[in-house]
């Protein structure tokens, strides 16, 4: 019932406490199956730790690699992770949207008067990668040493990243639209991104470094937000701030195009 | 009848009929993948992507430390650029061509569809383990392809004991089946817990990491490596991998002996996890 009056409303706020309200219905369903829930967050931060110990491994080997040291791959992986938590954590559908478009399964979602897109988003979220959400802060926390200006820029630079991470995903997962089944596409190309995301950006060079930067933006989610916490730079997050307005608006603008070649898949399911 | 029942009852089978079935579950794995060769070739692009990543790193850290291939070959824990590019060939082809086959034991455990097996003249375990070999042999030759290319491209050849590739043969199935046996009793947890993902990421990744997924355990500092020589993970990435870059038949005796003693470990784990788990099966309708 609550829902309901909230979907009267339009605008921001609308939107706000539409999507407030399915983060709590989601939240609820989740912790529904505590043993699960749990499971999955705390085993998602062990897979973190795993990463992150390798990296101290190898800093303890070779302390520098390319200007970097350990402190700037624990702020990677702490910016990086809680990026993703945001979202595929919160936003766990976006993973999925292949999948929705080309099985017409989209059709829900039509027939109701919220965004499109938002709905769709807001659908899910998923335990494990709320375990990323919750990793990222933590390991700045004990492994770090951070201050107020430091935390500030590391929550701004996971959001824009989690946004750049948020909008090249449904950017490729909108060629469903034009291509018809791209899951495996769209999944290579979403690995390829985390991938890259992973590792220091800056043993990369020539070619590489354009293409982390334009068509697979890993630099703008591995290496400007390390930058805006170490080494803070206006610049920095102008960039970073641009990357995510302009990814955002591309990722509106394919999948609205693409909404318009959309054919039902005639399904007839019941939602509760 | 109950399940337990059912099991007791099996006709007995000899080693012989069992080796021949799981030939040809094997043997029809592979030709039902090989209709999907160019989505397996696809998901190899992915490797090529690893691959590139790899290399841009430890060239840079072979540079930063003045042990570049430019320095005559130095080498860097015993190893050189070449071969540490070739090590993680080796390293992506033994991981990369593993069915996931916890999710796959989870999901029947909890479809019920365990059940279906239980009245078919083949044992759980030996289904699923040759339908992970015949995948995983099929994945491996494409892998070492693609992975093989970036390597030749990219740092080119090492010197390889041609003499000795059916012996490496013997050595990835025997890395498979213990790879196999690890997986499935992950996945045989489904009877106990209602979600083994948790424990999936864990049991995963410290076999990533202590098996030198990642980097060879020679790079790790000394304490670690006296850990990691007690443990078992080596036996399933390091030990192989660095045996098809750096060949000796005496290695391969003493790996093989090892891996056959672990294989015998797990397989009576797992086979004991499966019989006290299907005793808690309950399964309605038919």
């Amino acid at each position: 019932m609550k829902l309901k009056i909230i979907n009267r409303r339009g605008g921001w706020i609308g939107h706000f406490q539409f999507l407030k309200a399915m983060m709590r219905t989601n939240f609820a369903a989740a912790v529904e199956y505590r043993s699960s829930f749990i499971t999955q967050v705390v085993g998602m931060m062990i897979n973190d730790s795993m990463w992150v110990f390798f990296w101290m491994l190898y800093f303890e080997r070779f302390p520098i690699l390319n200007g970097w040291g350990r402190q700037d791959l624990f702020v990677l992986w702490a910016v990086i992770t809680f990026s993703f938590g945001i979202a595929f954590g919160l936003f766990a559908q976006a993973l999925r949207l292949p999948e929705l478009i080309s099985q017409g399964q989209l059709d829900y979602y039509l027939g109701l008067p919220k965004n499109v897109l938002l709905h769709i988003l807001v659908g899910q979220i998923r335990p494990a990668n709320l375990g990323d959400l919750f990793f990222g802060p933590l390991l700045l926390a004990f492994f770090v040493d951070m201050n107020l200006a430091k935390w500030t820029w590391y929550i701004v630079g996971g959001l824009l990243g989690g946004v750049i991470y948020l909008s090249f995903f449904v950017i490729v997962g909108s060629l469903a639209f034009f291509i018809g089944s791209s899951e495996g596409l769209a999944g290579g190309v979403g690995n390829a991104l985390i991938h890259f995301s992973t590792y220091p950006t800056r043993i990369f060079t020539g070619w590489t470094r354009v293409v982390l930067f334009t068509l697979i933006p890993a630099g703008f989610i591995a290496e400007v937000p390390v930058d805006l916490v170490q080494r803070f730079a206006v610049e920095d997050l102008l960039t970073m701030t641009v990357a995510a307005i302009l990814f955002g608006a591309l990722a509106l603008f394919v999948f609205h195009r693409g909404l318009r070649k959309y054919e039902s898949g005639n399904l007839m399911s019941l939602r509760s | 009848m109950t399940h337990s029942s059912l099991i007791r009852h099996r006709p007995h089978r000899s080693l012989q009929s069992e080796l021949t079935k799981m030939f040809e579950i094997a043997r029809i794995t592979v030709r039902s993948r090989l209709r999907y060769l160019w989505d397996l070739l696809g998901s190899t692009i992915f490797l090529a992507i690893v691959m590139f990543v790899f290399v841009r790193l430890w060239t840079v850290t072979y540079e930063s430390t003045g042990a570049s291939e430019s320095m005559s070959g130095a080498a860097i824990a015993g190893m050189t650029l070449a071969q540490m590019i070739w090590y993680l060939v080796a390293t992506e082809t033994i991981i990369m061509s593993m069915l996931p086959i916890h999710r796959h034991i989870e999901r029947e455990i909890k479809d019920g569809d365990v059940a279906i097996r239980l009245n078919k003249p083949y044992s759980f375990l030996g289904y699923h383990w040759s339908v992970f070999i015949g995948e995983g042999v099929l994945k491996a030759i494409v892998l070492i392809v693609v992975g093989g290319v970036v390597a030749i491209v990219s740092v080119g050849s090492i010197q390889f004991n041609w003499f000795a590739v059916p012996a490496l043969c013997l050595t990835f199935i025997m890395t498979a089946t213990l790879n196999f046996f690890y997986g499935a009793m992950i996945g045989l947890l489904a009877f106990w817990t209602e979600d083994i993902s948790g424990f999936y990421f864990i049991f995963d990744r410290v076999k990533w990491l202590l098996g030198g997924f990642l980097m060879p355990l020679t790079l790790f500092p000394d304490w670690l490596q006296s850990i990691t020589a007690w443990l078992p993970f080596s036996l399933m990435i390091y030990r192989p991998a660095k045996l098809a870059v750096a060949f000796s038949w005496e290695g391969w005796v003493d790996l093989s002996l090892k891996q056959i003693g672990l294989i015998l470990i797990l397989a009576t784990f797992a086979n004991g996890m499966y019989r006290l788990g299907i005793r808690r099966l309950d399964v309605n309708g038919g």
